[in-house]
Formats: structure tokens, C-alpha cells, sequence
């Protein structure tokens, strides 16, 4: 069974787009969106197709929505779960592919790479900095080459999303950090080259100038964090934050 | 380099051992522990360059250099205990607003059980 999570903050001009080309290109898919307290009328929208809508009570960001749709998956049992944004970037056809390619090499993440191959999508001069360095590290923490690190599209096992689901330090940017932790923990990660779009609508968590210098610093120190702990914990079970 | 220096660093160095420590041991979020990291890189450097305040003193027309370090790290302590008091009331709001929904939830439940009782018999 294959659960298609989308957060979505305030995506009323995409999803519509985005739930019809889901239906389209897996039409045996469920899908679930997370509302992360947007303050259009997406929740509306996407009850009114007949999809399932967890609520937030308030805007937790990102990374909480994605959590909260793993905790979905694992209570309802499903076995794979593909992570989709409700901004319109995203391909159906594209994690199709994903979908094919986990069944097939029984991989536990499958990651859709803009930059295995050229796709013309247009990544800015500052985000191909940063993926450059996060490639880095992810090279020289675990001896592994990821090509797109920050890749939102991807598809996780049930032994995968499980874990993310229960794990009280998932992280507010889980991208290069969340990639280390995996690989150290032994999960087996693929990437396969996908296309995507520009964003059409809507506004990037990473927008700005300042949310990306913030973004950089708590990636990096994430990461050492990361490395400290994983030196000293190895298959200890995660205590919870304040014990 | 003075007894006071060397305690400084010694001191820096032990505290932001303390705060990694916490944050691997998640008792303090990386955002957080980040903040308080950087208090002790400033109180490190200026342990190992005590002229910086110094200079920074004379640039400000203060004589005794000292009355402007006690005057930055209560200012900076400020800032955090606001920080911190702001979160706090923001945790506040949403933990009320978690129990209203809860208790709405349960009353919701406790109707739909009662509907299914009644169409089983």
C-alpha cells in the first residue's frame, strides 16, 4: 500500500493541479495532505476532492507536517510512503518512477535527484553553493555520494518512515543531516536522476536572504551535533527531549 | 596571561563542552544551544584577548573597561530571558489551545460511541 504525503501551507492555487496529476499517474495511491495552518482555503479545497486532511492545530513548519504524515502512514499500515509538494514543482510521473525503483532494488529511501542527470531546472547561485557543501559533507561523514541532498521528493519504506515517525529529534530542516543520520544508522539509500519544475505559486521556506543564512548555520551545526552523538550512541534507543 | 584569563578560558571552554553536551543528549535543541554557544565563543575570545574590551571602552568613552563588559553580558542575558519568555508564552498558547481541542475531540468521540451502541442494538 502507498500513502502520497503533502504538506501544504497555504497552496491553494496548486493543489488542485497537484491532487489531479496524482490521481492521474497513481491511481492506486492514497493520499493525505497535511494542513500546516494555511490561511486560504487549501484545507477546503482538498476536502472538497474527498482527500483525507490532517489538520495542524498551529503552523509548525515543514519538517512537523512531513513527521505528522509518517505517523499517518504508520498507523494506517502503509508500506511505502512518498513524500510530494503541494506547490506544483513536483512530477507524478517523476515518483512513479521513484515508486518502481524502491520496489525493485528494496532500497529504504529513494531520492528523486535533480542534478544526476541535466533536467534544466533552474537552481539559484546561492542553493547550489549550499548543496555543493552538503554534498561534502554527506562524502566525508559516511562515504557516500548524494547529488541532491535537499531534494523534497522522495520514498521511504515502512522500516524508514517508521523510525522518522517516532524519532523526537526529527529535525526542523531534515535534509543533508537527516541523509547522515540514515546512512550511519545502516539504511539504504538510492538516488535516481528526476525532472522537476519551477516553483509556480506560493512562497519557498527558504526565500530571503536571511532564512538561508540561518538555514546554513543550523545544517552545519546540526551536522556536527550529529556526529558527536552518533560516536558515543550506536543502536541505543533515542531518549526523549527533556530526560 | 593573568590567573583571570586562564580561569576565563578554562571556564569558556567548560561550558561550551556542557552545552554540546546537553544538546547531543537532546536536552536542549540545536536552534537554542546555538545561541548560547556563541556567548561563550565571545567570552572565549575575550578571554584569550582581554584588549578587546579595552579598546572597545575607550572607542565608547568608558573608563573603567570592565563596567562595559558587565553592561554587554546583562544586556545579552536580557535578550535571552526575553526570548525565553516570549517562547513561553507561545508554548502556553499552544498547550491551551491543545487542550481545548482535546477535550472537544473526547466529547466528539464519546457522541460517536454512543451512536454505534445504539445501532448495534
Amino acid at each position: 500500500m502507498v500513502l502520497v504525503i503533502i504538506p501544504a501551507f497555504n497552496e491553494e492555487k496548486s493543489i488542485i493541479g497537484v491532487l489531479d496529476e496524482l490521481h492521474a499517474e497513481l491511481p492506486d495511491a492514497d493520499i493525505v495532505v497535511i494542513n500546516d495552518c494555511s490561511r486560504d482555503n487549501t484545507a477546503h479545497i482538498v476536502r472538497k476532492k474527498g482527500i483525507p486532511c490532517l489538520d495542524m492545530p498551529f503552523n509548525m513548519g515543514y519538517s512537523a507536517a512531513v513527521q505528522c504524515g509518517f505517523k499517518y502512514a504508520a498507523l494506517k499500515g502503509y508500506d511505502f510512503v512518498v513524500q510530494f509538494d503541494g506547490d506544483g514543482q513536483h512530477i507524478a510521473a517523476e515518483a512513479k518512477k521513484l515508486l518502481d525503483t524502491i520496489q525493485q532494488t528494496k532500497a529504504d529511501v529513494v531520492i528523486g535527484s535533480r542534478f544526476l542527470q541535466s533536467s534544466g531546472y533552474h537552481h539559484p547561485l546561492f542553493r547550489r553553493i549550499g548543496t555543493a557543501i552538503f554534498r561534502t559533507m554527506i562524502k566525508m561523514a559516511c562515504n557516500y555520494t548524494i547529488s541532491d541532498p535537499t531534494s523534497g521528493m522522495q520514498v521511504l519504506s515502512k522500516r524508514c518512515f517508521t523510525e522518522l515517525s517516532m524519532m523526537n529529534s526529527y529535525p526542523e530542516y531534515p535534509d543533508a543531516n537527516l541523509i547522515i543520520e540514515l546512512l550511519r544508522k545502516g539504511y539504504r539509500i538510492k538516488e535516481i536522476p528526476v525532472k522537476m519544475r519551477s516553483r509556480t505559486a506560493g512562497v519557498s521556506m527558504h526565500s530571503g536572504i536571511v532564512k538561508p543564512m540561518k538555514y546554513m548555520i543550523v545544517m552545519f551545526y546540526s551536522i556536527f551535533i550529529l556526529l558527536l552523538k552518533q560516536r558515543r550512541i550506536k543502536n541505543q534507543k533515542e531518549p526523549a527531549y527533556g530526560n | 596571561m593573568g590567573i583571570s584569563q586562564i580561569v576565563f578560558i578554562v571556564l569558556a571552554i567548560i561550558l561550551s563542552s556542557l552545552i554540546i553536551v546537553n544538546t547531543v543528549k537532546k536536552k536542549m535543541f540545536e536552534k537554542e544551544s546555538l545561541l548560547w554557544l556563541f556567548s561563550m565563543i565571545i567570552v572565549l575570545i575575550l578571554g584569550i584577548f582581554p584588549n578587546i574590551i579595552i579598546i572597545v571602552a575607550g572607542w565608547m568613552g568608558i573608563d573603567y573597561a570592565p563596567s562595559l563588559l558587565f553592561l554587554l553580558s546583562i544586556l545579552w542575558l536580557i535578550y535571552l530571558d526575553f526570548r525565553l519568555t516570549t517562547r513561553s508564552t507561545a508554548l502556553d498558547v499552544r498547550v491551551k489551545e491543545l487542550a481545548q481541542r482535546n477535550a472537544l475531540l473526547q466529547e466528539r468521540i464519546s457522541v460517536l460511541e454512543k451512536a454505534l451502541e445504539q445501532n448495534k442494538k
